[in-house]
């Protein structure tokens, strides 16, 4: 696949997987758009476009982060305080639900953050396994951990639903 | 979409599902409509420093590129590093600032040593002898923290670290700090292939 299709069909999903990790969306656009630019300059050796892409643009995210060193990704169980309220400044005005889900996902713990949002960009457990080095049965533990996590921050009573 | 069967429980997720599957693709159809994608790749091809004709018309020739970018992407790497560290360290400091912390201090030692050595690697003026004081100062700074965290509130730097936003969840601090250094090594080593693209020493 050339790399103009892949930055076609993949950048808005990169951006929402940073989001998705409680990367602010400027910053999440600055790091997925320096992502791509440096898969643009070794893009005939990247075996597997996709997950480095997204191994990358998170690493990227970092040095977004580093570098603005001003907004903060929320710690732990908590929500987020000031990473959640509406952002004028955004690139997209997200509806009420729709930063709810958001906040809840970048307020998970580090590892299911990260399989879920991987989850969500349409990884499987195993390639998330492979992506972060651990047993994809691992990886669905932390599927199920994050799910329950996330029923409890989006006020779900799951026994309701049998 | 959210990866999940019905479990054992009974429990049945399909608000769960709705929901979240519901905001995903909104956010994604918003993301979309405001993409402007020949905008996008113009930038990324004005960063390659080229007019766009594709890729490789643009790129010299394979074997120049490879040896070009050797001994640059190390010093990427090196700098990646640094960058992944720093904001690490951001993340615990801030937690410091939230509440009393322990070796907090260090902390900021150790961040200050990072962005001392980011800056010199980054202009090529770092000599080796700094950038390895540097490497061991920011080890022993966060030696200490990590004492006075055991000692105050008996935890370790990594496990407050793998708590961090800025962890991935299985690395550990002080290992990538330990990849750093021999990051740091490699990159003024003799054997590299082209030692113009090194830090001057």
């Amino acid at each position: 696949m050339s790399f103009e299709a892949v930055y076609r069909a993949e950048r808005s999903k990169l951006i929402r997987y940073l989001m998705s990790m409680g990367v602010g969306q400027h910053q999440a656009d600055d790091a997925v758009q320096a992502a791509f630019a440096r898969a643009y300059g070794c893009w005939d050796q990247i075996r597997a476009p996709r997950a480095w892409l997204y191994k990358v643009a998170l690493r990227e995210s970092y040095r977004v982060h580093a570098s603005a060193g001003r907004r903060e990704i929320p710690v732990g169980d908590s929500l987020p305080d000031a990473a959640s309220a509406p952002d004028t400044g955004d690139l997209v005005v997200l509806n009420e639900e729709e930063e709810r889900v958001r906040a809840a996902l970048a307020a998970l713990p580090g590892r299911q953050r990260q399989v879920m949002a991987l989850t969500l960009a349409g990884f499987s457990p195993a390639e998330i396994a492979a992506e972060l080095g651990c047993d994809p049965a691992a990886v669905r533990q932390n599927q199920v951990r994050a799910r329950d996590n996330l029923a409890r921050h989006l006020g779900i009573d799951r026994r309701t639903n049998r | 979409m959210t990866g999940h069967q019905p479990d054992r429980d009974g429990h049945d997720d399909a608000a769960l599902d709705n929901l979240v599957d519901a905001a995903m693709s909104g956010i994604l159809a918003k993301l979309e409509a405001d993409f402007d994608p020949d905008a996008g790749l113009a930038d990324i091809y004005a960063r390659d420093g080229a007019t766009h004709t594709g890729p490789r018309h643009v790129f010299p020739p394979p074997a120049e590129r490879r040896r070009e970018s050797t001994g640059s992407s190390r010093l990427e790497e090196a700098c990646d590093q640094i960058d992944l560290l720093t904001a690490w360290l951001g993340d615990l400091i801030r937690v410091g600032q939230r509440a009393p912390l322990g070796g907090s201090s260090y902390l900021e030692l150790a961040r200050d040593s990072l962005v001392q050595l980011r800056a010199g690697l980054g202009n090529r003026t770092m000599a080796r002898p700094e950038a390895q004081r540097l490497t061991t100062d920011i080890s022993n700074q966060l030696g200490r923290a990590d004492q006075i965290l055991r000692s105050r509130h008996a935890t370790t730097l990594d496990h407050l670290a793998s708590q961090s936003p800025s962890s991935s969840g299985d690395d550990v601090l002080t290992d990538q700090v330990r990849v750093l250094r021999e990051m740091v090594i490699r990159l003024y080593a003799p054997a590299g292939p082209d030692p113009s693209l090194l830090p001057a020493r």
